[in-house]
């Protein structure tokens, strides 16, 4: 018998973390914009960063949380914010951030948070993106955990497998601080 | 797309010397204030006051005025508009929409022109056009954000970033979230 249940426990704590935070009313969007003045202040992007987080809400029901077009980075065509002075990736790595949150309540719904350029040294392409979505999807809570991470060289891969790595609960301002502390260490929180 | 961060952003950054902020219940005053923080030019101080008083003094903040009578206030400042005229860094003055306070603004043109073209109300502006953005999903995807999302959860889509990307998007376009 393998155990299931222990990957099903898994999600379920997952589960509990992002309904207590759901009660804590965060106002992600701010938590987020926190990071990125830090990170405009330290001269690792643009000052203008934390104005091009911005809000889109539908009907008072869900908004997220997206870069606009103002932005200073594209990836895949969808605007991302240009990361400098990192000490693992070269200039002009790109931040990309969907947060999509329930907007009576500010429940995170789902979540995209990624970063993707070339390691400084070695120039090989090299992205991480952590998700999350609150529905199971695809295959079990082993192989698709509601909170996951892909790392590898392409983020438009469609190759085999698909790897998602699984991750404890983080909110999503969490999963910003540990991408930064893994591409430079001096953005350990 | 409309932009309200970028809008805030460029009226705490403008010479302006009052700019106006327009806000739909306190709960979301506290988190505009919050952003205006994050959004000062750097090395500026920014100032919370209540009243013209305690902003007067400091010419070089950024003040975040939002006074417990937004009418009262509205009306004393049209009267002392020259002593606000020389800031070097803009009050924002924040009223409630539907409030007393735009509704004193409404009867006094003379500040209300003074504050044309230096006014924001951010969910005016985070507000999408829901109709209009599902039919675009629609066209790019050949699914509705529900077809999606059900496709997404049978494990049909691969989590490719641009499919990933379109998998939040169904669910900030779909159904109750």
């Amino acid at each position: 018998m393998r155990e299931k249940g222990t990957w099903e426990a898994r999600d379920t704590a997952i589960r509990k973390g992002f309904e207590e935070l759901g009660a804590k009313r965060l106002h992600h969007g701010n938590e987020l914009r926190v990071r990125l003045k830090m990170l405009a202040d330290r001269g690792f992007c643009a000052g203008q960063a934390v104005g091009w987080l911005t809000q889109q809400n539908r009907d008072g029901r869900a908004s997220a949380f997206v870069f606009s077009a103002n932005a200073d980075g594209q990836a895949g065509g969808h605007p991302a914010l240009q990361l400098n002075n990192l000490k693992s990736l070269d200039e002009g790595a790109l931040l990309t951030v969907v947060v999509v949150v329930d907007q009576r309540t500010t429940r995170v719904v789902s979540f995209s948070i990624g970063i993707q350029g070339k390691g400084r040294a070695t120039q090989v392409p090299w992205y991480a993106r952590v998700d999350f979505t609150d529905a199971r999807a695809g295959q079990g809570p082993c192989g698709h955990p509601l909170l996951h991470c892909h790392v590898g060289q392409n983020p438009d891969a469609t190759g085999e497998p698909e790897v998602r790595v699984p991750h404890a609960w983080m909110k999503p301002a969490e999963v910003l601080d540990w991408l930064l502390a893994t591409v430079d260490p001096s953005l350990e929180p | 797309m409309r932009d309200a961060s970028g809008a805030l952003w460029k009226l705490a950054h403008t010479k302006t010397p009052i700019g106006l902020v327009i806000y739909s219940d306190y709960e979301q005053r506290n988190e505009l204030i919050t952003e205006l923080e994050l959004l000062a030019p750097s090395g500026i101080q920014v100032l919370r006051a209540t009243t013209l008083d305690e902003a007067r003094p400091h010419p070089r903040a950024l003040v975040l005025l939002t006074p417990p009578d937004e009418g009262a206030t509205v009306l004393e400042l049209d009267g002392r508009r020259e002593q606000f005229v020389d800031r070097q860094v803009p009050l924002l003055l924040f009223l409630l929409r539907g409030g007393e306070g735009l509704r004193v603004l409404a009867d006094a043109p003379g500040l209300a022109s003074w504050l044309n073209g230096s006014e924001v109300e951010p969910e005016r502006l985070q507000n999408i056009d829901g109709a209009a953005e599902i039919k675009t999903f629609i066209e790019r995807t050949g699914k509705s954000p529900e077809a999606w999302l059900a496709a997404y959860e049978a494990g049909e889509i691969s989590e490719t970033f641009e499919n990933i990307l379109l998998t939040h998007r169904a669910r900030l376009l779909g159904g109750t979230p």
